[in-house]
């Protein structure tokens, strides 16, 4: 997906501009932050050739520091950190990577039955995609979960969604209303402010139904882009987190993955064909890439 | 075209909410309006029992609609109930002053006429008031004057209100708010909008809507999905009202809104409103948490009544 005049190809290359400033600006940023950063470069890359330059300093910047620790991400942070990390070739990463990819199958469960399983195994095994036909599994979800006011019922939902459709890259058959009621369920999100879980629910809504527009929550997206490039209103946050981080780590620590996920969301809302596992992992796996 | 309920659904759910508003009658009784005589008469505003009193009228009066309801035994001792009050508590008394209670006023001259008990000469004092040439001159949102127009035209009042082209493109009709940024507030004004246009879904909204018909029954669903999630069962029942008056049947979304304000009716048969799914309702002392309880629930559950009609008439 590299087509300069999509949305999600402009917003990714604004964010670049603010990855590439941000990072410039921080110093001594923690792991955590240096495998937020990488993800974000590896989506901009995917999304835009043109940043290749802004984000191939940054990625060299952290290779350099070899401050890499991929224990301490969350899953899917580590796993695309990992792969822009490959991608730049050698570095004394490199082997602190082999280690936790080689772990990665003993940690993890390779369980089809969890997300995170589901994710493990695309990284390690390649992903390949199913289209849909009228043998594709039928998905029963039982619908009150999306009405109990619970979130965590929401995000059971959600991981099965994740799970049986392989993040988007297996289709299922599925009846009305699931896709309706996780699209309110989205917007409900969106509109208190729970981006992430907001974007989640959209990203399910697209693995299900490929035709639903989407339109007003890609509005949503689009328009939370700031003006330096990433995503998200949290002025308050960020001067709470302050007390506690420099102001340019506590930016960092609060926009790298909502500017991640944002560019994500977008990405698969506008391009029903783009599934960011598919690209980061290919059809072999990271394992198969080194 | 299916109903919304199954058979045995709409039962229970007709049951328990008239078996509800039968035990809590007397919390619908409006103020004595005739013993309120140190209050100068502009200064009277309508309040939260004179706003319950004639919502459950409108409900009443659209039970009129559906002659299985029109002769069931039980509503129709929630009108006699409903019509006995309005007299025993004078509430058109000295209305020519009142006229922050007009609004309220020209709805139960509305619902009294339905119900069969028209008042002529109260028809005579709303008119001499709306013949002085402001009620339907003030600053107030499309939806509003579409509320008030609604119930005038219904009672035979000549007034000044434009006509429902012209409210339509004043309204948010035509320019929705975009549903993340939309508060509770704007989708009443939605429904509100829908249900009277529409006449509670007697007419056919295509042509008014034209253009925008589609756009808004979409947008009518999202938001009923996303009340869905939100747990508020007022605004459930409301756009699942709303869906009827823009023609949605056989929809497996609202099937399900409406199987889940079957399954939140609560074993007394009222719908809960926000304040109770919230668990917020704690004033001092039993007989507080009852009239705040009462105020709270009584919205959701008389809309489960307005369903029920709307459901019926219009299949």
């Amino acid at each position: 997906m590299t087509n300069a005049i999509s949305i999600s190809s402009q917003a990714s290359h604004k964010a670049a501009q603010w990855l590439s400033y941000s990072w410039s600006s921080s110093h001594n940023a923690s792991p955590v932050l240096a495998h937020g950063a990488l993800a974000l470069a590896e989506i901009c890359l995917a999304l835009n050739s043109d940043s290749a330059r802004l984000v191939e300093t940054v990625i060299s910047d952290i290779l350099a520091e070899d401050q890499l620790n991929f224990a301490v991400a969350d899953l899917v942070t580590a796993l695309v950190s990992a792969a822009a990390v490959i991608k730049a070739g050698t570095s004394p990463t490199q082997s602190s990577l082999h280690i936790y990819l080689e772990l990665l199958g003993e940690i993890i469960p390779l369980s089809t039955q969890d997300a995170n399983g589901v994710i493990a195994r695309m990284a390690l095994e390649g992903v390949t995609l199913t289209e849909g036909d009228a043998s594709a599994p039928l998905m029963e979800i039982d619908l009150s979960l999306l009405r109990s006011g619970r979130v965590e019922d929401t995000k059971r939902v959600l991981e099965r969604v994740e799970v049986e459709t392989r993040f988007g890259t297996r289709a299922v058959r599925v009846g009305a209303p699931l896709p309706e009621l996780l699209e309110g369920a989205g917007i409900h999100a969106l509109s208190t402010y729970d981006l992430p879980l907001g974007m989640r629910c959209l990203r399910a809504c697209c693995y299900l139904d490929g035709e639903s527009p989407l339109a007003i929550e890609a509005d949503f997206l689009r328009l939370s882009q700031c003006n330096d490039g990433s995503f998200g209103d949290f002025e308050a946050a960020i001067r709470k987190m302050s007390r506690k981080y420099r102001q340019s780590e506590a930016e960092l620590h609060i926009k790298l993955p909502v500017t991640f996920q944002s560019l994500w969301t977008l990405a698969e809302l506008e391009d029903r064909s783009f599934r960011l596992f598919r690209y980061v992992f290919g059809t072999h796996g990271l394992s198969a890439s080194r | 075209m299916k109903h919304l309920f199954g058979s045995s659904e709409r039962e229970v759910l007709l049951t328990g909410i008239v078996s509800w508003l039968r035990t809590h009658i007397d919390s619908f009784d409006p103020p004595q309006e005739d013993d309120i005589l140190n209050v100068a008469p502009e200064e009277i505003r309508p309040d939260k029992r004179r706003k319950a009193f004639g919502e459950l009228g409108a409900a009443l009066r659209l039970t009129m609609r559906v002659p299985e309801l029109a002769q069931n035994p039980e509503i129709r001792w929630l009108i006699n109930e409903w019509v006995n009050l309005a007299k025993r508590r004078q509430i058109f008394f000295d209305v020519r002053r009142r006229v922050h209670l007009f609004p309220q006023c020209a709805v139960a001259y509305a619902v009294l006429k339905a119900l069969g008990h028209p008042v002529e000469e109260v028809g005579q004092l709303l008119q001499t008031v709306l013949n002085r040439g402001f009620i339907d001159r003030v600053e107030i949102s499309a939806w509003h004057k579409l509320d008030i127009k609604y119930y005038l035209d219904s009672a035979g009042l000549q007034h000044g209100f434009a006509d429902d082209v012209t409210l339509l493109n004043e309204s948010t009709l035509t320019r929705l708010p975009n549903l993340p940024y939309a508060t509770t507030y704007d989708l009443y004004g939605l429904t509100h909008l829908l249900f009277h246009f529409s006449d509670f879904g007697l007419k056919d909204l295509r042509p008014l809507l034209g253009r925008h018909f589609e756009q808004i029954r979409r947008y009518a669903g999202l938001a009923l999905s996303m009340c869905l999630s939100m747990q508020d069962w007022d605004l459930t029942a409301e756009l699942l009202m709303s869906r009827i008056c823009l023609s949605v049947s056989d929809n497996l979304l609202d099937r399900e809104a409406a199987h889940a304000l079957c399954e939140y009716q609560q074993s007394t048969g009222f719908l809960p409103g926000r304040a109770w799914m919230e668990g917020t309702i704690d004033g001092e002392g039993a007989r507080d948490r009852d009239e705040q309880e009462f105020f709270d629930v009584y919205h959701p559950t008389l809309l489960g009544l307005f369903l029920i009609c709307c459901d019926a008439q219009t299949r």
